[in-house]
């Protein structure tokens, strides 16, 4: 026979001035099986934890019902207290007096009426409660971040500081992402390069972390402290060790006009190249597509010049795998292709740029040294119109949402163009101006104020040329007039959008992607770094669009994660997950494709019965939520959740209706 | 359809190796009956009969079957839709299978028609439990029902008396027919087995209407597709806001 302890909280007067707490107490403790009962004005306090602690001792009670908050609140705090009377800290139910019931209603009567109730079903689950036990799981504290623009360094850096070892996956043949192609930052107006290029270096020099550039997450699988990353080494053809960085061999490459996609297609680089001057790691690559060794089995210039017999013309793909305890995502954005739409003339006329090739054109170790000089014919332009929102708020071609950015960059733009070229118009058509930030505002204004731009509310219709111009029309809807400028160059601010493979890294790592593609973060508001998967984390402009400094905060923030994930020695799992009746499992895979978690594999077991093999659902332990879908789906009720059995909630749902013949 | 050319196609498959079985319908004990068939050398193609007397859905024989080796199932349209769920649902091998397709010539019996009112379709339906023995051969009939464990076998806990009585009848087939949902491709089985003739399939048939409404989906149309009551998107409806 259970012997059941109730507890009825007055929390101060939230509950007791609703509830008729002492009534509730005495009611309480004529219910089956419920040897001791009592009333506190703090049931959470060191006092009221000790009326529970001592009534278990002194009433050999061995399962606890407190009847106060909701458990979101104190259910640990009650676990704790009844472990700390030697019972299984799982044999506690709390029935919420407070949430589900004084704060809600407004007759005292029909409220304590409720609270009886309450508590006769929290006793009644307690009854066929039983001790559940963590267990403890295997953590490697090594992360793998993916992605090295500034999120990625940032974040990479923060860990390997804390001391833990970190794997930093880049994509391309060097970290730094696009603030690399940048020259000036807003609103402070660094240049980039200053502040960009000696974290790189830090990444490079830090024992702590491993580089793996020009290189690709292929597979992740197992779960938080215990994942198996395997990594797409790409084949780089030049020797790590043996290359020095000098550049002879991308200097003398007879392969010259290939765009450089790192310049936006602006600049070109050889065949054998480095992204650009500063590039982390500084060795090259050889883009087989293009090599003529590799297309044509001519040349070899760059292996005879090589002074340190670096180039490797036979290195394959090497795959290696890595054991990883968490995740961090930063692998950051693009920017959206305009010209499948026509509109604006981008793809047609050369003038009409996007913003990431106008930044090139401004970088001083860009494809024109900083000048700024039109594709098109290599002239200074002396009028450039800038369009905000090519693509963002405009549910009719592009995206619903506002890219944040683009307002702050575009008065960057401007203010770049008046301080290189003096004399130059600039013009800013914009629906409304975003500057939202730390000085933004006042950004904003200077542009307009000392440089001189001329911004323009309103939409640009149409962009035609003629006579060597770019005759940009539109409306100036504060002035409420119609204006037709005369450009030489054109400015599109595209759409910020998610990395086209970001479904497929979304279903490798397990993790979602809202409607758009952009990474889901666990809650909106209380867990915006965390992934609903355990052990990922999200940094940068992965998840939505974000400036600089709101990417290195948020960076830290999921180094921070990881630094407190790997600050234990083991992960506590908790016991209320679920588990699969093998024997009736029907192998249907419902549980596997419902769980948010990705929780569960199928697998292959001996069937006894039969003793031929079948396949049926097991519940990864580290991964699950105990969220109870899989329970709620399975047909043949062999998904269960251990602490809420279908015989608990019946037994609630019983002593709610006062059914007592039982079933 | 011409009776040879499903021999035929049967003997085909036999001689090919591809299937170890050909399920399909022989003649019964009398000439008004038939029943499966399981054929498994070419020379046995010509028991294969095909008329209006077949009219079992066979395709719950494939998931035994297709254990031992390539199976084929003489279906008719509503019976190849409940191979492809079995397929969804990864109770059967796609490359195990292989489906004889005859056309669905059956003389289906007029199905009562169900009051509109919720009442009166209330009372219809209190009738028809009356009448359930809890015999359960609507579930050993259909091809859905391939749970080893029947949430109505369960002792622990127990979702309905063991003895027959209405209320327990209600439990037991609505809850069949909730556990049909987008999986039913209406071969009426459940209907044409039960001994005391309730219109079982129109319970599930009910349902496949709502998914067809909610989600666009029809059972067991494509072998690739996830089961829909597997999937979710934010785009899906909320059935609360449709009268569900
Ligand atoms: C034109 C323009 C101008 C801007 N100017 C400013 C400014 O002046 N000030 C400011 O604060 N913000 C500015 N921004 C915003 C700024 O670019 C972003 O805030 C910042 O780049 C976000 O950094 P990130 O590391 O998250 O992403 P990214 O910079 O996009 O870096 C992501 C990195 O991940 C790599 N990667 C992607 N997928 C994978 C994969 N599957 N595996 C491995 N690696 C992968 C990429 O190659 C890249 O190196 C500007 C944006 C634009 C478009
Ligand atoms: S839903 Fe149920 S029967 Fe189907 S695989 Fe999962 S546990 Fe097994
Ligand atoms: S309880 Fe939730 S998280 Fe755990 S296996 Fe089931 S569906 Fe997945
Ligand atoms: S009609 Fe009846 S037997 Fe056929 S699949 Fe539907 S519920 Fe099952």
């Amino acid at each position: 026979m259970a012997r059941i302890g109730v507890f009825v909280c007055w929390c101060g007067s939230n509950i007791a001035k609703m509830v008729d707490v002492k009534k509730a107490a005495e009611i309480a403790g004529g219910f089956p099986n419920v040897v001791y009962s009592a009333d506190y004005k703090y049931m959470c306090s060191d006092p009221g934890q000790n009326i529970v602690k001592d009534a278990i001792r002194e009433h050999k009670l061995d399962r606890v019902v407190i009847g106060s908050c909701s458990p979101r609140l104190h259910e640990p705090t009650f676990q704790r207290c009844i472990g700390g009377a030697d019972l299984n800290p799982y044999m506690v139910e709390m029935a919420n007096l407070r949430e589900h019931c004084s704060w809600v209603h407004d007759d005292r009567e029909k409220a304590t009426d409720k609270a009886i109730d309450l508590l006769r079903m929290a006793v009644a689950k307690v009854a066929s409660d039983e001790p559940l036990y963590t267990t403890k799981l295997p953590l490697t504290k090594r992360a793998l971040v993916i992605g090295g623009g500034i999120a990625g360094i940032q974040a990479a850096l923060d860990i390997a500081n804390a001391g833990y070892p970190v794997t930093l996956v880049e994509r391309t043949p060097s970290i730094g992402g696009h603030m690399a192609q940048y020259d000036k930052t807003f609103p402070t107006l660094d240049c980039a390069a200053c502040i960009l290029t000696p974290k790189m270096v830090d990444c490079a020099s830090n024992p702590n972390i491993q580089i793996l550039s020009y290189s690709e997450v292929e597979d992740v699988s197992g779960f938080v402290g215990n994942f198996e990353v395997k990594i797409r080494k790409r084949a780089r053809s030049v020797n790590f060790e043996k290359c020095t960085g000098c550049g002879i061999c991308y200097s003398k490459c007879p392969v010259r006009k290939i765009p450089n996609e790192f310049d936006e297609g602006i600049g070109d680089r050889r065949a054998i190249y480095v992204p650009f001057p500063q590039a982390v790691p500084n060795v090259p690559v050889i883009d087989r597509e293009n090599c003529r060794w590799f297309k044509e089995e001519k040349c070899r210039a760059c292996e005879k010049l090589c002074p340190s017999q670096a180039i490797e013309y036979d290195q394959e793909d090497e795959i290696l795998t890595e054991k990883i305890g968490a995740i961090v995502v930063a692998t950051g954005f693009k920017t959206w292709d305009h010209s499948a739409i026509g509109e604006y003339g981008y793809g047609k006329y050369k003038d009409v740029i996007t913003s990431l090739q106008f930044e090139r054109l401004t970088n001083a170790s860009g494809p024109t040294e900083g000048k700024v000089a039109r594709p098109s014919d290599g002239k200074t332009p002396e009028t450039v119109v800038f369009l905000s929102c090519v693509g963002s708020r405009d549910e009719n071609h592009g995206y619903p949402y506002c890219s944040k950015v683009c307002c702050m960059y575009n008065a960057k733009q401007a203010l770049l163009l008046k301080d290189k070229v003096h004399d130059a118009n600039a013009y800013v058509f914009y629906m409304d101006i975003r500057a939202n930030g730390k000085g933004y505002e006042e950004f904003v204004k200077r542009t307009i104020e000392d440089y001189g731009a001329t911004y323009l509310r309103g939409r640009v219709s149409r962009i035609f040329e003629s006579d060597g111009k770019l005759i940009v029309r539109g409306a100036d809807t504060l002035a409420g007039v119609p204006v037709e400028i005369q450009a030489d160059m054109v400015v599109l601010a595209t759409a910020m959008e998610p990395q086209t493979d970001a479904k497929e890294m979304a279903r490798k790592l397990g993790v979602s992607t809202d409607q758009h593609n952009w990474f889901t973060e666990a809650h909106p508001k209380l867990a915006p770094v965390e992934a609903l998967t355990a052990g990922v984390y999200f940094a940068g402009a992965c998840q939505y669009p974000r400036d600089i400094p709101d990417t290195v905060a948020q960076a830290s923030g999921a180094a921070s994660k990881v630094a407190v994930l790997f600050s234990k020695d083991e992960i506590t799992s908790e016991p209320m997950i679920a588990y699969i009746q093998e024997s009736s499992c029907a192998g249907c895979h419902l549980c596997a494709s419902v769980c948010p978690f990705t929780a569960i594999d199928m697998v292959e077991v001996t069937d006894p019965r039969t003793k031929k093999p079948k396949m049926v659902a097991r519940v990864n332990a580290g991964i699950c939520h105990g969220c109870g879908t899989c329970a709620a789906a399975c047909r043949s009720q062999s998904a269960k959740l251990r602490g809420f059995e279908d015989t608990q909630i019946l037994a609630e749902i019983e002593a709610l209706a006062e059914i007592t013949s039982g079933f | 359809m011409d009776i040879q050319e499903i021999r035929n196609k049967a003997k085909r498959l036999l001689e090919s190796g591809e299937v170890k079985v050909v399920v399909g319908y022989e003649r019964g004990s009398t000439e008004s009956k038939s029943t499966p068939a399981f054929i498994e050398s070419p020379d046995d193609v010509d028991r294969l009969i095909w008329d209006a007397t077949c009219v079992n859905n066979l395709a719950a024989y494939a998931i035994q079957e297709a254990k031992n080796g390539g199976v084929a199932i003489i279906a008719r349209d509503c019976d190849a839709r409940s191979i492809v769920m079995l397929v969804q649902e990864h109770q059967l091998d796609k490359d195990a299978v292989r489906v004889i397709e005859v056309p669905d010539e059956t003389q289906w019996a007029d199905d009562p028609a169900l009051p509109e009112s919720l009442e009166e379709r209330r009372a219809f339906w209190a009738k028809e439990f009356e009448k359930c023995t809890r015999c359960y051969a609507c579930r050993q009939a259909c091809p859905g029902c391939f749970c080893n464990t029947c949430f109505i076998d369960r002792i622990v806990p127990r979702w309905a008396a063991k003895r027959a009585g209405a209320s327990d009848a209600w439990m037991f087939h609505v809850t069949r027919a909730m556990h049909q949902a987008g999986r039913c491709g209406d071969c009426r089985e459940c209907s044409r087995v039960c001994p005391v003739g309730i219109p079982v399939h129109l319970l599930a048939r009910e349902i496949e209407t709502f998914v067809g409404e909610l989600f666009d989906y029809k059972a067991g149309m494509d072998m690739d597709a996830d089961p829909v009551l597997g999937t979710f998107t934010p785009e899906d409806p909320d059935p609360n806001e449709h009268g569900g």
